[in-house]
């Protein structure tokens, strides 16, 4: 099927009431990147898919992780606690164990904490572009390297040279935070039995390839209309839309499609 | 007289500077984007045809919202409208309302002052079908995705618009339903805190607080507070760095 919808740049998000102007993060990238269909129902359509308005375990577990960790950094006495740190010191056991694991990760013997859940955003004027993304964890390091750290409570690549994320936050850490030297990112997996990081120190090859993506995709999305599905095993398996559009490759897409006909 | 929409002064989301471009204009603007707009408007009106159609003809909600038609959504689009009509159907469940005749208008109310007037939307608007008192008087919103922690803002916004010192407000999205009463504490702290705000954007037109309100800001590309190197200027940084 190929919609022709009212998507004039200029009046919805992700494009701002600014006129002409565009806002990117990384989740709008990916998802534009991975099915352009997506990207119109979840980011121009404001559409929520069939379970993101359940607070779902995995997820309110996954942000109960950050704020424990955040919790930890402002009270680094307790930084290695054995219980959660709120009032009560009772914290989900699960979010605690992945504390536990950072707790082997973290840089903080080396490091200052700079801050952490920072939005960061960079305007880039001559483009009508705003990047935009939040950090888990900044440290700054002795030799003044910045580092920004992100938490992984579920799959974490082994290495970041093609990760999508990584170079925005690279290129978010190198543009937008008042740093003079080196910037690297470093995603720490907490999920598994084995707790381990995986980090890319930037280049100015890595902050080119970033710059490129985002201006690529940015003009990809200025001339998209059609925003056709792209439907794919991979893709349509873990996509929260997949129960109601009609080009998803699982069960519900083909349920959803005899329905309507 | 300067006119503030309400959607665009959250005082959760302010921003001395963003105020200040909002009360330099003559007229206000949306800060909804269009896609969202769209279904949001066919699911209030079909709700809004389906309480006519309940007064007028003494039957059912549920019987009234059946073959409501959808038309110019993307399928995707219709799923959801059918999902937030059943949601809404079960939300008010048996009780009956009277479809308020400003549903679906915008309101303007001017401030005391007279400095600002407020204007605002009110998609639907019900009262109980049993009593017309002021306090009865109902705001329903539907949508699309479960609303912010605090909504005291908008809800005794929409108070001020209605010229009511109560309000039962009624909130529907896809998967929960949240139902509150606003008094006249919270439409008090309202009317102050806008006030605060407008005078400090008068007094401090260039005081900048970045935040996710950035994103809708229309004065967002020339705004000191966001960093706005260009690329070439960060890379030279790295390479004296390395």
């Amino acid at each position: 099927m190929k919609q022709e919808l009212n998507t004039d740049p200029s009046l919805g998000d992700p494009f701002s009431i600014a006129p002409g102007m565009l806002v990117l993060n990384v989740s709008r990238i990916r998802d534009f990147e991975e099915c352009p269909r997506r990207f119109l129902l979840r980011h121009v359509l404001h559409l929520a898919g069939d379970d993101e308005n359940i607070d779902d375990a995995s997820a309110s577990a996954g942000r109960q992780v950050h704020e424990e960790l955040r919790a930890r950094h402002q009270s680094p006495a307790r930084h290695d606690d054995t219980v959660s740190v709120d009032d009560e010191g009772t914290g989900d056991p699960w979010v605690v164990a992945r504390a536990r694991a950072h707790a082997v990760l973290c840089p903080r013997a080396h490091a200052d904490y700079v801050g952490g859940e920072v939005d960061v955003r960079w305007l880039i004027a001559r483009k009508n572009l705003l990047v935009t993304g939040r950090v888990d964890a900044i440290w700054r390091h002795l030799d003044g390297t910045l580092e920004v750290r992100d938490y992984k409570t579920g799959t974490c690549p082994d290495s970041l040279e093609d990760d999508v994320g990584a170079a925005l936050y690279l290129l978010l850490a190198a543009a937008a935070l008042p740093h003079r030297g080196r910037v690297r990112v470093t995603y720490e997996s907490l999920a598994g039995e084995q707790p381990r990081t995986a980090s890319l120190d930037a280049t100015a090859a890595h902050l080119r390839r970033a710059y490129e993506l985002v201006i690529g995709a940015a003009e990809r999305i200025r001339v998209e209309k059609a925003f056709v599905a792209r439907p794919s095993a991979t893709t349509c398996v873990r996509c929260s839309f997949s129960g109601m559009c009609p080009h998803a490759t699982t069960t519900a897409g083909v349920e959803h499609e005899r329905r309507q006909t | 007289m300067i006119t503030l929409a309400l959607g665009q002064v959250r005082i959760d989301a302010m921003c001395h500077r963003r105020l200040a471009s909002m009360l330099s204009e003559d007229r206000p603007r949306s800060s909804s984007s269009d896609g969202a707009f769209r279904l949001n408007n066919a699911v209030n009106e079909a709700i809004r045809a389906a309480h006519t159609v309940v007064q007028q003809h003494n039957v059912a909600f549920d019987e009234a919202v059946i073959n409501t038609p959808a038309s110019g959504l993307a399928v995707e689009e219709r799923y959801v409208f059918g999902q937030l009509l059943d949601q809404y159907t079960e939300a008010i469940g048996a009780r009956r309302y009277a479809l308020d005749s400003r549903s679906g208008t915008t309101l303007r109310r001017p401030s005391a002052s007279g400095a600002f007037q407020l204007t605002g939307r009110l998609d639907l608007v019900v009262r109980t079908a049993d009593d017309c008192d002021d306090a009865t008087l109902a705001v329903h919103r539907v949508q699309m995705s479960a609303p912010p922690d605090n909504t005291t803002w908008a809800d005794a916004g929409a108070a001020v618009l209605l010229s009511v010192g109560r309000l039962r407000t009624v909130r529907i999205w896809k998967g929960g339903v949240d139902e509150r009463i606003v008094d006249e504490t919270d439409i008090r702290r309202f009317r102050d805190e806008l006030h605060d705000a407008i005078d400090t954007a008068r007094a401090r037109p260039d005081e900048t607080n970045p935040g996710w309100w950035c994103t809708n800001c229309r004065v967002a590309l020339r705004c000191p507070a966001l960093a706005s190197d260009p690329f070439e200027r960060v890379l030279s940084r790295l390479a004296d760095a390395t």
